[in-house]
């Protein structure tokens, strides 16, 4: 057994051009001093609860970036995906797994930072947040290039400003490339964080959630300019997002992710129309969709679990209308459903034995008047699992 | 949200008539014209959705129908009146302090986006519920109060033993669930809701969205629906006003807004949401960005955004004109004005009233050219479901 991760190996663009191994990552729970008194009590008391808590936040993740491919991760806040952004950045070291940048690990040293930086950059969510006040446009493309250039003049700098702007369709550049960011638009904004993440020609660009604090109309313009990124100039784009229709937009292919793993993986078109995971149907089951006919079918309830004590086995199992006895034991590997699409669910295991495969009651988190699939037993669910997303459409 | 109400919709007499209704943000020239000209019914029982961008002026119309638009907002012109089931209509732009808290929970409530900001942190959830209660039925016993106040909780799915909880204890779909109970707790005709469950995430979100249908055909309150996300609103509303830069720009049917949209502006965020099926298209959104609301554009404030401007759309407000095609559509655009045919892609036939996805898709062959994307994705439509979606996939039987 391989562990949960799921790889992606969708038709390969040649090898990738980030991958990431086994990623774990554990924050350390800090806790007040009435409970640290209890923790020491706890030690005392045997070296199985000696461990200091921590939050789960990655847990086994493999992920491989191609170029000109964009992977889109997605999942619900709390599933892991801005974490694994920022390990992938190396803002953030990993407890365990390895990052390898063209197949190779880069040194943890200042210098192998800097050189990974000049490689992979990362755009954030807020670009109220991420661009500085103070500065105008100019600076802040201007200094990665100070920083990872080579010493370049004035006159050439001002021309890699301007075609930075233009690269980003602010045009006319000149205009803009004075401006300060309470004078652009939030849409420009992105642009300007995009163009700044494009300053040190990287190969790798991590964008988390880029669009999600932008107006709807502007919101295509900006996946558009991602688009075309990956298409002229080859770029590996790793696509952070919860919206699920705009990941089937932009990416070639689509990881979903729940409570720090990945639990499924694969062409984006085939992810979201032939979804082989529960929690990816629940997600497209809830996602607002104009097209469906009647109020959807939500495919589970509840909310995602604690990361500090994860459900053991597979951590989807508590909300997942098909548990069964294994689910709550061990979790699932990763299974192949079909080419390049992975799913780590034991629904595709084919070598279950009869106690293993046997149901097991649904826990409903809160109590609340019963939908359908409640009131149905547990092992009628198994078997008739209702309708998937296909279903609701018409 | 659901088809009786929806039915019920049609018929249902006005609850809340918004005429003319001017806001602004400060005074005299410098003043920020956020609402401008809005009219808008809100019938018996009918989910009203508003649909607009940031800065389109949607919250600060919910709040001057409220009369809860504080300083440096005023209401500068228009009428709000609201029309009980029994007894005279009340005009709540000239209503006085003393009218208008009687008028307010009990007939018209309020759901605000962020839960963690409108609820108080240091309050319980328990003494929160309960303080409406003792304001506006001060007859009722403590412990009437309390059980009426569990029983709110348990309406909304949470258990009445969470009443002694503080807010940060919550998640927070629950949090917005209590609002949601504190908004229904004394029955009120009109709930007005503002960017519920935008912070949510979308599973959650899905689950309140329903808890609020089955309430709704329980109590068959009328909800005036406040949301950026257009393609969330086709869904749950009956009918749909879209704002733009503060003025209302289109108001139809959910099933005709998104079949046969009637303005460049609904058309173009119809084209900015991607489809969850169907083969992949190149997709362009709208170009350009929301203009400043200290410096609008004259004439039609979306002509610099439009593709279809034309001169005269440059200098004239086009008036929001009442479609002779009935079922109260509406649209402010000199396209729709009947001086000469409007293009294809704003002239879909509409679908007969009903729900938006039960329509079936528009006929193809009324698939415009580019750039006009949007009636394309109705054109689209949804691909042959047994094709795509197979329901079951190849999981084994386990029974």
């Amino acid at each position: 057994m391989t562990g949960p991760g799921a790889t992606a190996s969708p038709p390969a663009a040649g090898p990738p051009l980030l991958e990431a191994r086994g990623l774990t990552k554990h924050f350390p729970v800090h806790q007040g001093l009435r409970s640290a008194r209890g923790r020491r009590r706890e030690r005392g008391a045997g070296p199985a609860a000696a461990g200091r808590p921590v939050v789960h936040a990655l847990e086994d993740v493999s992920i491989a970036l191609l170029p000109a491919r964009v992977t889109a991760v997605v999942g619900e806040s709390g599933s892991g995906k801005s974490t694994l952004a920022r390990v992938l950045a190396r803002l953030l070291p990993p407890t365990s797994g390895e990052l390898l940048l063209d197949g190779r690990v880069m040194p943890a040293s200042g210098a192998g930072r800097r050189r990974y930086a000049r490689q992979v950059q990362l755009v954030l969510q807020d670009p109220f947040a991420s661009l500085n006040p103070v500065h105008d446009v100019r600076y802040h493309l201007a200094r990665p290039l100070r920083i990872h250039g080579n010493g370049e003049s004035a006159a050439s700098l001002d021309e890699s400003v301007t075609s930075l702007l233009e690269r980003v369709s602010l045009t006319p550049a000149s205009q803009f490339a004075g401006k300060y960011p309470h004078e652009l638009s939030g849409g420009q904004r992105q642009r300007v964080a995009v163009a700044r993440a494009l300053a040190v020609r990287p190969r790798v660009l991590l964008a988390d959630e880029p669009v999600s604090m932008l107006d709807v109309s502007i919101r295509l313009g900006l996946l558009n300019l991602l688009g075309d990124l990956r298409e002229r100039e080859g770029i590996a784009i790793l696509y952070i997002t919860h919206d699920i229709a705009s990941a089937r937009y932009l990416a070639d292919t689509i990881v979903v992710m729940y409570a720090g793993q990945v639990v499924e993986s694969g062409p984006a078109q085939q992810v979201t129309d032939q979804p082989a995971h529960p929690y990816t149907r629940l997600l497209l089951s809830a996602a607002p969709d104009p097209e469906r006919a009647g109020p959807p079918a939500l495919q589970a309830r509840g909310a995602p679990p604690s990361l500090v004590s994860p459900p053991a086995g597979c951590r989807f199992h508590p909300r997942c209308p098909h548990a069964m006895a294994v689910c709550a034991v061990s979790g699932p590997r990763a299974f192949e459903v079909a080419t390049g699409h992975a799913s780590a669910c034991w629904l595709h295991a084919k070598d279950l034995d009869a106690a293993q495969a046997s149901p097991i009651a649904q826990a409903r988190p809160i109590a609340r008047p019963a939908g359908p699939p409640a009131g149905q037993p547990a092992s009628a669910r198994i078997s008739a699992p209702g309708p998937g997303p296909g279903e609701e459409t018409r | 949200m659901s088809a009786g109400p929806r039915a019920a919709a049609q018929s249902g007499e006005p609850l809340l008539d918004v005429r003319g209704l001017c806001a602004d943000y400060g005074a005299g020239p410098g003043a920020v014209h956020a609402v401008r000209d809005a009219d808008l019914t809100l019938h018996r029982g009918e989910v009203l959705g508003l649909a607009g961008e940031s800065g389109s002026g949607k919250s600060t119309l919910a709040y001057a129908i409220t009369r809860l638009l504080r300083a440096p907002g005023i209401i500068t012109a228009g009428s709000v009146s609201y029309r009980p089931e029994s007894g005279q209509p009340v005009d709540l732009l000239a209503a006085d302090e003393h009218q208008l808290r009687a008028l307010r929970w009990s007939q018209i409530s309020v759901v605000l986006q962020s839960a963690m900001n409108a609820l108080n942190p240091v309050l319980s959830i328990g003494s929160q519920l309960t303080d409406v209660l003792r304001a506006h039925v001060p007859d009722m016993s403590r412990a009437g109060r309390r059980a009426r106040a569990a029983e709110l909780l348990a309406m909304v799915g949470i258990s009445g033993d969470r009443l002694a909880s503080y807010p940060h204890e919550l998640s927070g779909g629950m949090r917005q669930r209590v609002m949601i109970a504190m908004a229904l707790a004394l029955q009120p005709e009109i709930v007005i809701m503002d960017e519920p469950t935008t912070a949510l995430d979308v599973v959650t979100q899905r689950e309140i969205l329903q808890e609020l249908a089955e309430l709704r055909g329980r109590l068959g309150f009328a909800v005036l629906f406040i949301t950026h996300d257009l393609s969330l609103l086709i869904e749950i509303a009956d009918s749909i006003a879209v704002m733009y830069a503060g003025r209302l720009v289109e108001r139809a049917d959910a099933a005709a807004l998104f079949r046969a949209p009637r303005h460049p502006y609904s058309l173009g965020l119809l084209s900015s949401f991607p489809a969850l099926h169907g083969p992949w298209r190149h997709m362009t959104g709208i170009p350009g960005s929301p203009p400043d609301l200290r410096n609008l554009p004259a004439g039609c404030v979306f002509h610099p955004r439009c593709p279809y401007a034309m001169d005269r759309c440059r200098a004239d407000v086009p008036p929001f004109l009442e479609l002779d095609e009935g079922r109260g559509r509406q649209a402010a655009c000199w396209l729709q004005d009947g001086s000469e045919p409007a293009p294809a892609e704003l002239a879909l036939p509409a679908p007969p009233a009903g729900r938006a996805g039960a329509t079936g898709p528009a006929e193809p062959a009324a698939a415009p050219a580019e750039p006009a994307a949007g009636p394309a994705e109705a054109a689209a439509g949804p691909t042959e479901p047994g094709a795509a979606h197979p329901d079951q996939l190849d999981l084994p039987s386990r029974s």
